[in-house]
């Protein structure tokens, strides 16, 4: 009886044996079949689309993304009538699991959403699997009136080991910066003006906590907001920006442990104690947070303006929005042109590809966005808001576009960073773990990460 | 009548013959039958797994070419602390996951063996209704039980135990637990049933006998019920231990591993290495150590009861 048993086990150990010693590294027969980038100078032809023949486009979103999709596809095929659009949608988490791979598939989609930072389209431009898009960005004109410095976090060096500058591979439809909500009811009820520096809003906050209000309300169950975006808009308040992006970046004197990262840890700290944040905040998801602040629990939300339109969907003017001044007095906030499309470098339909692209990104089709109470980058100050909600999340981008401050968000920094700082955070205000040990747990994270990226 | 000993002899000869027969051609045209399944079984199982113990010598993104690694993804699942630790988060889960319900599901047949219960199929199926659930629903569910505004806190409150209070799930001393009593909720329904089935099978006799020798409710359990459902407690453990061992969905979907780590698992450091942090290598290596320590255990249980069955 044992020796049959032990024989398939035997086997087994041979043929993993044979497999190891066979020393095929995994990876090492991948290869990838870029097909001819062609450049373009003038904007693509409905001729050259038509020109390839009854195609299909094959797309992969966010699920952000859905209704804005169905508008673009339908205006889309009524166009390019020979091209049949294939969406498909999935899920924030599970598209940033899957979209490496599927870009890195025979079977690649023709165009994506990825994400900034190294894990996502570092990998994707590591592996070759992006076409770049300058020649896009020049062709269309999809620059003009755009802040040059919000482009940083989508051009990479042609290895993807370093981001800040080089090609462009991707560009967003949608800016998000992260900022203050406030309800304007409760503002009123208890006498305070809308904040419009870090100094007044703490004001704001300890009125708000006397008057026996929720001051922010906050759903962290997932490890996220608080250490990414609440601490991202602290960091923004005290530090320097250009130091917060050069560490981003993985710039090699860069650290986190600076005055100012320093004030913002501390603040946060301070938060906590005072009980600014709604009770139990560790033990409520996200959504059930924005459905709660919906609902009139809370005065303020710290987040990104991506939650608005669910606020404007509750009410599109009972909510407002506002950017906040930093100690140095300017508007700065960690925010980008949005989540990032990426043209497939395997693509063997690219002037279809660039021509939904363009018509994404184009000023004609910025409305769209703007009825789902997002900030369409194409024409900020051209389209109509849903409400005063939506209003004043128009203005305070337009502010930010004109002269404000982009950072970029912090876990980009490294592939682990998410975690490192989402579970950081929890322990700093549950009293686990103190300032210094959570700069310290960052920044190794950062350092172990560095030393792996530059070999 | 005359055919049946024919069928009888033809049987007969082609089974001595078969014994007669050089024993190893035989067989091996019997494994002929086994093709398909091996196939599939090779293609879908024992590929990956064999995949998966090579990768965990690597170091690698998933995408780009690898490099060798030696054992530097296993020193790290072994010495990283908060690698170390999800495994004793995993060993928590074992008591709530495993112990409890074994434990709850017993104590449920001990009543049912000697109270007639009415409507004993509808508590059946309502007790065992956690089982059937998607974990995703178990999960959406139990955050709200335990959170702050929930009904836990509602009760301390009505008993004036409100200091007591708090959000359940975000709470660094309180949040394993509560986790692992989603899982007890969870698995004591397929214990109850497992033994249910099992104590039908018992002897009525034995338990006749106990009783003309005067034992009481407890001796009975211990001398009758108990040795009786050995097999099914077998079963039961090996079921509940791989479960708790191998713990994802409850926590990906309550805690997310918070408050901190406090909370995090093998499995989720496994996904999290595989497709977010894209550390292949590593999440290859703790898959591996994963799959051993549920071997070790599962099999030091089944070895430990049957053995006892011996005796």
């Amino acid at each position: 009886m044992n020796r049959t048993k032990s024989r398939p086990l035997a086997a087994a150990i041979g043929i993993t044996t044979a497999i190891l010693l066979a020393g095929c590294a995994p990876g090492s027969g991948q290869r990838t079949d870029t097909a001819e980038v062609e450049e373009i100078t003038e904007p693509v032809t409905v001729e050259q689309v038509a020109d390839l023949g009854d195609v299909t486009l094959r797309v992969w979103a966010d699920a952000g993304e859905e209704s804005m999709l169905d508008a673009l596809v339908q205006q889309y095929e009524e166009t390019y009538d020979n091209v049949t659009v294939d969406v498909t949608i999935k899920g924030w988490d599970d598209l940033m699991g899957t979209v490496v791979n599927a870009m890195n598939g025979d079977n690649a989609p023709d165009v994506t959403n990825g994400n900034q930072g190294f894990a996502i389209m570092g990998t994707m431009v590591k592996g070759g699997m992006l076409r770049p898009i300058d020649d896009v960005i020049s062709a269309y004109g999809i620059d003009e009136g755009l802040p040059e410095s919000g482009f940083d976090s989508m051009r990479w060096n042609a290895d993807g080991t370093q981001w800040g500058s080089g090609s462009i591979y991707g560009m967003g439809g949608a800016t998000q910066p992260l900022g203050l909500f406030y309800n304007r009811a409760k503002l009123d009820a208890l006498g305070l003006e809308v904040p419009d520096s870090i100094g007044e809003l703490e004001e704001a906050l300890a009125a708000a906590k006397a008057g026996g209000e929720t001051p922010i309300q906050l759903g962290n169950s997932d490890q996220y907001p608080l250490g990414s975006h609440v601490l991202g808009i602290l960091i923004n308040m005290y530090a320097a920006p250009a130091k917060v992006n050069e560490w981003i970046a993985g710039g090699s004197d860069a650290s986190f442990d600076s005055p100012g990262i320093r004030a913002a840890l501390d603040k946060l700290a301070e938060w906590g104690e005072k009980g600014y944040f709604a009770p139990g905040y560790d033990g409520r998801s996200l959504d059930d947070a924005v459905g709660a602040y919906g609902e009139g629990d809370g005065v303020f939300f710290l987040g990104g303006s991506f939650n608005g339109s669910k606020l404007a969907a509750v009410d599109p003017d009972a909510f407002g929005y506002t950017l906040l001044r930093a100690e140095s007095g300017e508007y700065v906030t960690t925010g980008t042109f949005g989540t990032p499309w990426h043209i497939s470098s395997k693509s063997s339909i690219q002037p279809a590809a660039i021509a939904f692209l363009s018509m994404m990104l184009s000023e004609d089709f910025a409305q769209t966005y703007a009825d789902n109470s997002r900030l369409p980058v194409a024409d900020l100050d051209g389209v109509t808001a849903t409400g005063s909600m939506h209003q004043s999340q128009l203005d305070a981008a337009q502010a930010l576009f004109a002269d404000g401050a982009f950072v970029g968000y912090l876990d980009w920094a490294t592939p682990t960073m998410q975690r490192t700082l989402g579970a950081g955070a929890q322990e700093l205000l549950g009293g686990q773990m103190s300032v210094d040990e959570f700069i310290e747990s960052v920044q190794s994270d950062w350092s172990d990460y560095q030393t792996e990226r530059t070999g | 009548m005359t055919t049946a000993p024919a069928v009888l002899t033809v049987a007969d000869r082609g089974a001595r013959r078969a014994r007669s027969g050089r024993p190893g051609r035989a067989r091996s045209r019997h494994y002929l039958y086994l093709v398909p399944g091996f196939a599939l079984y090779a293609a879908f199982t024992l590929a990956p797994l064999v995949q998966t113990i090579q990768y965990s010598f690597y170091d690698w993104d998933g995408i780009t070419e690898a490099t060798w690694a030696g054992v530097d993804n296993y020193v790290a699942v072994i010495t990283d602390p908060v690698s170390r630790s999800t495994f004793g988060h995993s060993i928590v889960f074992i008591f709530f996951y495993t112990v409890l319900p074994t434990i709850i599901g017993l104590l449920i047949v001990a009543v049912m063996s000697r109270v007639r219960i009415r409507f004993l199929t509808v508590f059946r199926t309502v007790l065992f209704l956690p089982q059937i659930l998607a974990t995703v629903v178990i999960a959406v569910a139990w955050r709200w039980i335990f959170a702050q505004d929930g009904p836990i806190n509602a009760i301390l409150d009505l008993l004036s135990l409100g200091a007591l209070s708090r959000a359940w799930l975000g709470d660094f001393a309180t949040a394993l637990p509560a986790v692992g009593l989603i899982g007890t909720w969870i698995m004591y329904g397929l214990c109850m049933v497992l033994f249910v089935g099992g104590v039908q099978k018992i002897p009525v006799e034995l338990y006749e006998a106990a009783r003309i020798d005067g034992a009481g409710p407890v001796r009975e359990f211990f001398s009758v019920t108990l040795p009786g459902l050995r097999g099914e407690i077998s079963i039961a453990l090996v079921l509940t231990v791989t479960n708790a061992l191998r713990n994802f969905d409850i926590v990906w979907n309550t805690t997310s591993g918070g408050p901190g780590t406090s909370t995090l698992v093998p499995s989720y450091l496994i996904y999290e290495g595989a497709f977010v942090t894209r550390e292949v290598g590593f999440a290859a290596a703790a898959s591996v150590v994963l799959t051993l320590l549920i071997l070790v255990i599962t099999g030091a249980i089944t070895r430990l009861l049957r053995s006892g069955a011996d005796r």
